[in-house]
């Protein structure tokens, strides 16, 4: 399917949804953190969408194949086939980056040493804004982006003095808590195209593209109590 | 937790903020503060919340709910998106808390009124009192504060 595809959405909606580059958009390059969930599937879309040229990404986290699947799974809901079928659909490459070992040793044993010392750790802060954000970041610059674009709801506002972090408008589904860490210098170079659409818009969206993975697990840093996490470790 | 640490053996005992000692636990891991249920003593007066985890003695420190009330917060791995010392914020110490007053000063967060739930380990993320949208950052809870303790 070709991605022109997108035409029932609301012109406010997508107007919402900017990438916050310089124009013409034909010339920039878009990376996309994609986890094979509905969210940044939709932002996939969308910067497909922009006339930018787009490349999808994908990190291959812990234990991969056996807690994929796993609905409301802190940072497992990532499916890797998702993802790819989406790039495949919108017609944009998909980088797959192997990243289990780093999270194993930063995420997974920060959090089981923190658990230790007896305090309340939350480790899709730590997932968020550490690897994830970190090999990310990296990985697209190397691929010559001109932004990162995550589903995160979040939202980047030009201010004054640079690149601000707002909340998503939509007060339910914002994730502006766990992305505090965000640093000054990726905030410059990051999107966050959700944040300013409200969740069912993006399902809408998601319908229109018949994505396919309307119900993938998603809100990877709400489901679970780290307690319940580790237990299942 | 057992499987990534096994040596991870942390019974130990819970202990009354007035020094009493309750009972045994078993294992910290099983415990976080502000959390009521899973003390399972008996014959209290009044309910037992989890205060405090003593990582060190392995202790459980437990007490009723105005033992939980804190004034202040010293924030480690801070990371800033604006000028944040001396000012007046609204912060937000859980992910499902709704932001409160309070102000910067140095590595220490000063709540106006005492705020209930306060863990090391949780966030505490400020936003903006003007723009209660826009995020000016946030650190990691290393330490909270009694109101004796925290000027």
């Amino acid at each position: 399917m070709a991605p022109t595809m997108i035409t029932t959405i609301s012109p406010a909606g997508l107007a919402r949804a900017d990438f916050q580059l310089a124009e013409p958009l034909k010339d920039r390059r878009i990376v996309v953190a994609m986890s094979g969930g509905v969210d940044s599937s939709v932002v996939a879309a969308l910067a497909a969408r922009s006339g930018a040229e787009v490349i999808g990404v994908t990190l291959q986290l812990y234990d991969h194949g056996a807690k994929a699947k796993r609905v409301g799974a802190c940072c497992a809901g990532q499916d890797i086939r998702d993802a790819r079928a989406v790039a495949d659909r919108l017609g944009f490459a998909h980088h797959v980056h192997d990243h289990e070992s780093r999270f194993r040793d930063t995420v997974i044993d920060q959090f089981a040493d923190e658990y230790l010392s007896g305090r309340t750790p939350i480790p899709c802060v730590r997932c968020n804004m550490g690897v994830k954000f970190t090999d990310l970041f990296q990985l697209a610059k190397d691929l010559g982006a001109d932004c990162l674009a995550t589903g995160h709801y979040v939202r980047r506002v030009m201010g004054p003095a640079g690149a601000e972090l707002h909340r998503a408008v939509d007060p339910a589904r914002d994730q502006s808590y766990f992305l505090f860490a965000t640093t000054q210098e990726q905030l410059d170079f990051l999107r966050f195209p959700l944040g300013g659409l409200e969740k069912s818009v993006v399902r809408e969206i998601a319908r229109d593209l018949g994505l396919g993975v309307a119900a993938s697990p998603t809100a990877r840093t709400s489901a679970s109590s780290p307690t319940a996490i580790m237990r299942r470790w | 937790m057992k499987k990534l640490r096994p040596e991870a053996d942390d019974q130990g005992a819970i202990v009354h903020v007035n020094g009493t000692v309750l009972g045994a636990h078993k294992g910290l891991i099983h415990y976080t503060v502000g959390q009521r249920r899973g003390i399972e003593i008996g014959g209290q007066a009044e309910p037992l919340y989890v205060v405090r985890l003593d990582a060190g003695k392995k202790e459980v420190v437990v007490g009723p709910r105005r033992a939980l009330a804190v004034s202040g917060a010293r924030l480690g791995e801070a990371n800033w998106l604006a000028a944040v010392e001396g000012r007046r914020v609204l912060a937000k110490v859980r992910s499902m808390a709704k932001p409160v007053p309070a102000r910067v000063a140095g590595d220490r967060l000063i709540f106006d009124v005492e705020e209930y739930g306060v863990a090391p380990g949780q966030a505490a993320v400020l936003y903006d009192v003007v723009d209660e949208s826009r995020v000016l950052g946030g650190g990691w809870i290393e330490e909270t504060f009694t109101a004796e303790s925290a000027e």
